[in-house]
């Protein structure tokens, strides 16, 4: 009765009126009848519409709700039995349909006079409303997606009724049908298919998406598809089209600005490079924080060959990364699980977030073909500013000259920069039966960078079987691919090795072009050398093209993955998977310099660097499914084991040539200038996992989620804590289907989880039993590492979310807001020990790091007509603070308990301290002041610098991103675009402090325009003296050198248009022709590079560009083709 | 039927959980040695020693490709070596505020204190963990440990070292005074032991020892050389306890240093080959090259030793194959970098001089012939040395000839020749400097005492080249010899220069260490500034 009194629609004006009609009602119920049967009009017909979602409730609530939603009254006396439970769910249907499902099965019938409707039990002659009784059977089925994936949830109905059933978890459903009876399949984000029933007894359906995903089902953990609604964590799913809309070569960074939580910073080492991606901010001091890739539903190692970075110096190499290797159009979806929920199934690794990978699977029926090319130009996006108005000194390199006669016109973006080109070509095939369905696909990906001599190659080849046995019973899912890339001089930054240092700093007074010719043949030595006539000592500068040319680095990589995975189901609601998945690389890495290269790298007769790279992992695991409803209750379990193991090493030698010149072999290196390339030894990571996730749903509106894992790692081995537990808890409530809520809220879900999450140390060879000493050349390295104690533990990060998803009018809109925190404790620290302990560094477990924030999503979706259009806005906000460094701990070096206040990373240029950030960048030099705080300017106009207290010039996190995604699609044209925003946060540059040191950048011709730089409230100082001091490009100075980080940009454009398949007399069913450009325009920046460009994914050395490859615009053309 | 799943799932634990014992073998790294291999013909313990060895001067195999090398080069060649007056440097890092122009970078620092302390005191430790107390491993032990800490206490000033290796977080300084008093009684007792096991025929790890191969006789002349040279070093601050080890150490039996064969270096030996770090400082960077002050005084007083230390000026074929070097006394060109420039890197600078050294060529820790000048200087004041002043210091000189390889011949020439320290100056492509000699003083040992002195400072100074650590500390110790000052005094010195390095902030971390400095600083006796005078800087 409760919601009558609190109902507020209008139709609900005879509310009192109602009730006591009920009461007279128990008086004289035939008086009644004689009364207002008279009255009967048609005003109310028949056909009056009801909203109706109730599941497992009591008959007169569902009365009351007809009431309350309609002028109608029922009427009835204590023989019938209102009391019972029904269900029923009605989305505009009449009155009388909905009554004529409540009713079928009951004694209770129904006639309609007016707006009364008397119910009465069936034995009461005088009442009697008979339905026809026709004689049904049942029909059974499942409902499965084009990849061939069970829909869970999907409503079967039988047309013109309410009678409907759900498919369940394995979309299998089964349901009472009259002959002659219309099923109808319908649910969110699929097309709606009908079949009319004739004599069969099982109908199977495959359901086609609708344009516009609806995330209500989402790929989760271990690959299985759940109903987003039971999920207690935030789940963002994206499909393949927009990963392939507008290609990278890493897809990775297609993600950018697209998904709320994710910060993705693309590599500073141009096409191909490997990303840092962050999710919820960096947790982990030691650590790299990047997210964590799960290839259907199984964890990969994401290699990176030991570096993504290539050092200030240059001494690193810089590479691609194992997810790099991808071929996008393989994907089938793609999930964030932004938080560490996911943890229990994937391990420790999860604690960063995981980026969830579906793979397309072979589809039943005829062979399909896709074709898809793009093509993509790319030119620098942003340069410093370089000015052509002063030269240098005649003939030198780093001496600031005069004001040109006739300004120069050298200009790195149109003299040294090529036009990059990505050329990117796909064949997807697919086809199957009903039994046995096969996917393959073969790319290639052939790009060169925009500076000479830098490509990236890469060929993708992946086939994948998917085969039923025993009534599908039994499934084996077969894949197997292999990947070959090749890359060349991939060099995120530094000063070696780096063509752009001399290109950029080239002296504006010479000439460019006579240096294009970079080798000339040398008569004596019979080979052509390098012509460099302005050599410059600092910075090893070489003619920029004979370091493209004449010191070439190349990788050249194989790698195979094998899985396999085998699913038996015992029972409807009972099965048993195994699953195995191998993954192999391996590298060939070389490094040549030619003969006549800077002395720095290279002796008179070349140098030579070569090594070799293996990596491999696997994965194995055994998993028991439960999927049981029981009455209202439905349980979903998963129990499990899994075992993960990993190595990598690394052997090579390398040393300056003897005997023959530029013979690039190891034979001919110098035997006494041999070394050793040996890497790896501390690699290996094994695994072994049992761990259980339960969840219990009610009535589909209620969800309680629990999980644990208990995990072994041999990083932990001959610890107090081999082995650790982790639990997470989490609940879900469709707030929508339990209280009515205005209309206009289709859908309102709250949700809430905690999550902890262990993980070991991130090297190997720590512990007791298991400690190792270098020898180098035969000689003993003594370790300068305080052994560890028995007491190591895994770190733990502590996390808790809450968040809603609401949609709003039928739908068009789409709320997904988060709130996270997370508390990283037990940090490992490499603390410094004094040296007169005898140690250098003791490793430590203490500190708390946290991370706070909001993801948040908003989607709009909408069709008029043949006009859709659908934007979306991802919000991400993280504020990380350092909560507490060591502090009491017991040390056995230490009597006192021990305390560190900070530490310092990154040489200096990052100091961790209570109240600090993990990415704070100080600086320490400053022009010296005097007493009153102004530079102290000597009498000969002289000044200087003064190391002084560290100074934090800020933090190279942002406060918040903010990315906007639109599509609109008219009659086959599709437009997208993707803007996406960067707010706060700082970068600092090395390289514009290089380029004014050097005098080659406008902000030194400015100074000298002006006739020295302005010191504020002093006074202006000799332009070179200045920038001569300041301008190290060390991290000491960086305070001169400080930019906001702030940027907005047009990261995405893409125009598109489908021809009518009738065009090609229906041979081709798609045929897509594109327009797409590629980070095309940088609305707003007033740092001198890409802020968001990083020279390495690790958690330190961020936000600085030292000579890095500028970030790249690119425009092109796409086809896709289906046959 | 139900059964066979269990089964299934058993068997399922069991296959995944076999792999799982080999833990402990996963995570130990099989590029690297476990403590059970290292027992294998005493390696940790005998590798321990070399590793000592290595750490008196930081010195590399070929394997340690650049490691070494980068860690010397800031360790000690751009400080000692330059403050020492031995070299200039093309480069001006950190835009010219460097320790080269007297302007301390804390992470140079920071690693000369590492690689002087810290290295030679891990290994020490092991020394004294798996020696079984064994005596001869123990007072060699010390005898190492003190030739690297003598030189982190001369950089520094207190140092901990009476309770360093105790089982502390925060070890307290000693002041410089208890060190070298600690030293002297360490250095003591060391030879006692080894002096007796030389007398016994006893060798010691000679699997092990690069510098002498188990000659313990050779140690024991190395032990008392270097007592010697800690004692003179404390000559104005403490003299008769510089008096008594002086002559303690040149009145013992098997006595000092006295022929070019008793020299302690590291080059070829217990089958090692070890890398001159210079060599690549000097060929592969171009950043290490003659300094203006031995340009003065080498060509100045027609040494015979500069071909031996420095190669003739290159051509600059970016300027015309113009060549900046000054005509010497051989008919070669030679030329110096100006001490405590500013200019960037440069092509020019590059031609100057290089050092002579080769790849092979050893790192020298001591060579005898500073032993005899050492004593020079000891019976100058009046000590009993085992001889005349002026004997002791001739034959300084004609050791160094030996040394170098110079014939006997040449040297009375040398010492008679009245040539005097020349000025320099250059004037190539703009850079232009000058700076008048550094003195006037020749090569025969006349004049007053403190003539005579610096004499001896002088010819001890080019014989040591290139030893810039102890260069610079006696450099400090007597003002001799007379050095360039810095053109850009970055750091504000003035005329004193660098005294010292001021500790490196890591030595500030915790709140217990800026305890533990504020008690270094009362030792120290001043600011932690390198303008502080250390305690045997203490020449009126």
């Amino acid at each position: 009765m409760k919601n009558k009194v609190f109902s507020n629609r209008i139709l609900l004006k005879s509310e009192n009126l109602k009730h006591l009609f009920r009461i007279m009602k128990l008086l004289n119920l035939f008086l009644f009848v004689a009364i207002f049967s008279l009255s009967a009009t048609n005003t109310y017909s028949q056909n009056e519409k009801v909203y109706l979602n109730k599941k497992g409730v009591k008959l007169e609530e569902v009365l009351s709700e007809i009431e309350s939603q309609t002028n109608y009254l029922f009427i009835y006396d204590d023989q019938v039995k209102v009391d019972q439970k029904v269900s029923v769910n009605a989305q505009g249907e009449a009155t009388s349909s909905v009554l004529d499902y409540l009713f079928v099965d009951t004694n209770i019938r129904y006639r309609m006079q007016g707006t009364h409707i008397l119910l009465t039990k069936q034995d009461e002659a005088a009442f009697v409303y008979s339905t026809k009784q026709v004689p049904t059977r049942p029909i059974r089925g499942t409902v499965i997606d084009k990849q061939g994936g069970a829909i869970i949830g999907v409503s079967v109905a039988i047309k013109g009724t309410t009678r409907g059933v759900m498919t369940d978890i394995d979309g299998k459903y089964t349901i009472e049908v009259k002959e002659s009876d219309i099923i109808e399949f319908s649910y969110v984000g699929f097309k709606s298919k009908e079949v009319k029933i004739s004599n069969q007894n099982t109908i199977d359906i495959v359901l086609e998406e609708n344009d516009v995903l609806l995330s209500d089902v989402v790929v989760t953990a271990l690959g299985i598809k759940r109903e987003e609604k039971a999920l207690s964590y935030n789940v963002q799913q994206i499909t393949q089209d927009e990963l392939v809309r507008v290609k990278d070569a890493n897809f990775v960074n297609a993600l950018s600005g697209k998904v709320a939580g994710v910060t993705i910073n693309k590599s500073g080492s141009g096409i191909g490079g490997a990303s840092r991606v962050v999710i919820r901010g960096a947790k982990s001091l030691e650590g790299d924080n990047n997210v964590l890739y799960v290839v259907d539903g199984i964890p990969l190692f994401n290699t990176n060959m030991g570096s993504t970075d290539s050092g200030v110096l240059g001494e690193g190499r810089a590479g691609s990364e194992g997810i790099a290797d991808f071929n996008p159009e393989d994907i089938e979806s793609l999930s964030i699980l932004s938080g560490p929920s996911a943890a229990a199934l994937y391990g420790s690794n999860a604690a960063q977030g995981v980026i969830l990978i579906t793979t397309k699977k072979g589809a039943e029926g005829k062979l399909q073909v896709t074709f898809s090319s793009s093509s993509e130009f790319s030119q620098p996006l942003m340069l410093p500013k370089f000015q052509n108005r002063y030269g240098n000194r005649d003939g030198m390199f780093d001496r600031w000259g005069n004001k040109l006669e006739v300004p120069g016109s050298y200009n790195p973006r149109d003299d040294f920069f090529n036009t990059g080109t990505n050329f990117i070509n796909s064949l997807t095939l697919t086809t199957g039966s009903k039994h046995n369905q096969t996917f393959a696909s073969l790319a290639s990906t052939n790009a060169e960078g925009i500076v000479p001599n830098n490509s990236y190659d890469r060929l993708n080849f992946t086939i994948r079987n998917s085969s039923s046995f025993f009534n599908d019973k039994l499934k084996l899912d077969l894949g197997a691919s292999y990947i070959k890339q090749t890359d060349r001089n991939m060099v995120s930054q530094g000063l070696y090795w780096n063509p752009i240092v001399s290109a950029y700093l080239f002296p504006r007074g010479e000439n460019f072009e006579a240096i294009k010719t970079f080798e000339r043949y040398d008569q004596s030595r019979k080979f052509a050398t390098q012509y460099w006539p302005l050599a410059e000592g600092t910075f090893g500068t070489q003619n920029p093209y004979w370091t493209a040319y004449r010191n070439p680095m190349e990788t050249k990589k194989n790698r195979y993955m094998f899985n396999a995975g085998l699913t038996y189901e015992i029972l409807d609601w009972l099965s048993l998977a195994g699953r195995y998945r191998l993954d192999h690389t391996y590298a060939d890495i070389d490094r040549k310099i030619y003969a006549s290269s800077s002395e720095k790298f290279a002796k008179e007769y070349g140098n030579y660097e070569y090594s070799n790279y293996k990596s491999n992992q696997e994965y194995a695991d055994f998993l028991v499914n439960i999927n049981k409803y029981i009455s209202d209750f439905s349980i979903v379990a998963n129990l499990g084991l899994s075992y993960s193991n990993h190595w990598a090493m690394e052997r090579g030698a390398k040393g300056n040539l003897l005997g023959q010149t530029n013979g690039f072999y190891l034979n001919n290196i110098d035997p006494k200038d041999l070394s050793v390339i040996e890497k790896g030894g501390d690699q290996a990571i094994r695994n072994f996992a049992l761990f259980a996730s339960m969840e219990l749903g009610w009535r589909s509106m209620l969800y309680l989620t629990l999980t644990g894992r208990e995990e072994w790692s041999s990083r932990l081995v001959n610890t107090n804590e081999e082995s650790f537990f982790y639990p997470s808890v989490g609940l879900s409530g469709v707030v929508s289907e339990m209280v009515n809520l205005p209309s206009f809220i289709s859908y309102l879900k709250v949700r809430g989880s905690y999550t902890q999450v262990g993980s070991p140390i991130s090297r190997s060879g720590f512990t007791p039993g298991t400690i190792t000493e270098k020898v180098l050349g035969g000689i003993y390295y003594p370790s300068t590492i305080y052994p560890f104690t028995g007491d190591f533990k895994a770190e733990r990060t502590y996390s808790h979310e809450f968040g809603l998803n609401l949609r709003l009018l039928k739908s068009k809109i789409n709320i997904n807001a988060t709130w996270y925190k997370s508390n990283t404790k037990n940090q490992t620290f490499i603390g410094n020990l004094p040296e007169s302990s005898g140690y250098e560094f003791a490793y430590l477990q203490a500190g708390n790091i946290e991370n706070k924030g909001w993801e948040i999503s908003l989607g709009y979706n909408d069709k008029f007509g043949d006009f859709s259009l659908s934007s979306s806005l991802a919000y991400t906000k993280n504020t990380n603070v350092i909560k507490e460094m060591v502090k009491d701990y017991i040390h056995p070096l230490s009597p006192e308990p021990l305390r560190i206040d900070q530490v310092v990373k990154d040489k200096g240029r990052t100091i961790l301290k209570v109240g600090g950030s993990i990415s704070d960048v100080y600086a320490s030099q400053f022009l010296k002041k005097d007493h009153q705080g102004y530079v102290e300017i000597k009498e000969d106009g002289s000044f200087g610098l003064e190391t002084g207290e560290p100074v934090c010039l800020g933090r190279t996190t942002p406060d918040f991103t903010l990315g906007w995604n639109n599509s609109f699609s008219y009659k086959g044209f599709g437009l997208s675009f993707l803007i996406n925003g960067r707010f706060g946060g700082i970068v600092t540059s090395s390289t514009q402090a290089i380029l004014d040191r050097f005098g080659v950048s406008e902000a030194s011709a400015d100074a000298r325009d002006n006739g020295g730089f302005m010191i504020p409230n002093q006074g202006s100082v000799d332009a070179e003296k200045y920038y001569k001091i300041i301008g190290s490009g060390e991290a000491g100075t960086a305070g001169y050198y400080t930019y906001s980080a702030t940027n907005v940009r047009l990261q995405e454009l893409s125009l598109s248009y489908t021809f009518p398949t009738s065009l090609f007399d229906n041979i081709i069913n798609n045929l897509t022709l594109s327009f797409i450009a590629n980070n095309p325009w940088m609305i707003y920046c007033k740092a001198p590079h890409d802020p968001e460009l990083t020279p390495s994914t690790s958690t330190y050395g961020q936000g600085n560009d030292y000579f890095m490859q500028p970030s790249l615009k690119s425009f092109g053309f796409g086809v896709k083709v289906k046959f | 039927m139900k059964n066979n799943y269990i089964y299934i799932f058993l068997i399922g634990i069991l296959v995944l959980s076999l792999p799982a014992c080999d833990f402990e073998k996963i995570n130990t790294n099989e590029f690297e040695m476990t403590e059970e291999q290292g027992k294998l013909d005493g390696f940790i313990l005998g590798g321990s020693f070399l590793a000592m060895q290595k750490a008196v001067t930081i010195v590399g195999t070929q394997a340690d490709d650049k490691d070494i090398i980068n860690q010397y080069q800031i360790s000690y060649n751009l400080s000692a070596d330059v403050w020492g007056g031995y070299f200039g440097q093309n480069n001006n890092w950190n835009a010219g505020n460097n320790n080269t122009t007297n302007f301390l970078i804390d992470a140079w620092i920071s690693a000369s204190y590492k690689n002087t302390y810290m290295a030679a005191f891990t290994p020490w430790k092991k020394i004294q963990e798996k020696s079984d107390n064994i005596a001869e491993y123990i007072a060699l032990s010390q005898v190492l440990k003190i030739s690297a800490w003598s030189k982190t206490t001369d950089m520094f000033g207190p140092i901990p070292y009476k309770k360093a290796g105790e089982v502390l977080m925060v070890v307290p300084y000693d002041s410089q005074q208890d060190v070298y008093t600690s030293f002297f009684e360490d250095l003591e007792k060391a030879i006692n032991v080894l002096t007796e096991k030389a007398d016994q025929g006893v060798k010691i790890l000679p699997r092990f020892d690069a510098v002498y191969a188990g000659n313990t006789t050779q140690w024991v002349k190395y032990a008392n050389s270097l007592m010697l040279r800690l004692a003179m070093r404390i000559r104005y601050a403490d003299p008769e306890l510089a008096k008594k080890y002086a002559e303690m150490a040149v009145s013992h039996p098997i006595g000092v240093m006295v022929n070019a064969a008793d020299e302690a270096k590291m080059g070829d030996g217990a089958g090692y080959s070890f890398v001159n770090n210079i060599e690549t400082l000097a060929n592969q960077y171009a950043e290490c090259r003659m300094s203006s002050s031995m340009f003065s005084y080498l060509l100045g007083y027609q040494d015979p030793r500069l071909s031996a230390y420095f190669k003739p000026s290159e051509n600059d074929k970016n300027n015309g194959d113009k060549n900046y070097g000054v005509l010497a006394f051989d008919k070669k060109l030679y030329q110096g970098i100006p001490t405590g420039h500013v200019d960037d890197n440069n092509d020019i600078y590059k031609t100057f001089s290089r050092p002579n050294i080769e790849r092979a060529t050893p790192t020298y820790w001591m060579r005898a012939s500073e032993v005899y000048f050492l004593r020079a200087e000891g019976a100058l004041s009046g000590w009993n040395m085992g001889g005349d002043v002026l004997s002791l210091y001739e034959n300084g000189i004609s050791l160094s000839f030996e040394e170098n390889g110079i014939e006997a011949s040449k040297v009375d020439s040398y010492i008679n020749s009245g040539n005097e320290p020349i000025n320099y100056s250059i004037n190539a492509e703009g850079y232009n400097y000058n700076a008048a000699a550094p003195t006037s003083a020749t090569v025969a040992l006349n004049g007053d005492k403190e003539a005579k002195l610096e004499k001896i400072m002088i010819q001890k100074w080019i014989a040591m080249y290139p030893n810039g650590q102890e260069a610079w500390s006696e450099w400090r110790r007597t003002g001799y010899p007379k050095l360039h000052r810095v053109i850009k005094d970055m750091g504000n010195l003035g005329v004193n220069g660098v005294r010292r390095m001021n500790y490196p902030a890591s030595a500030y971390q915790s709140a217990e260490d800026k305890l533990n400095i504020q008690e270094a600083l009362k030792m120290l006796g001043g600011e932690d500034r390198p303008s502080t005078k250390l305690w045997w800087d203490a020449k009126k």
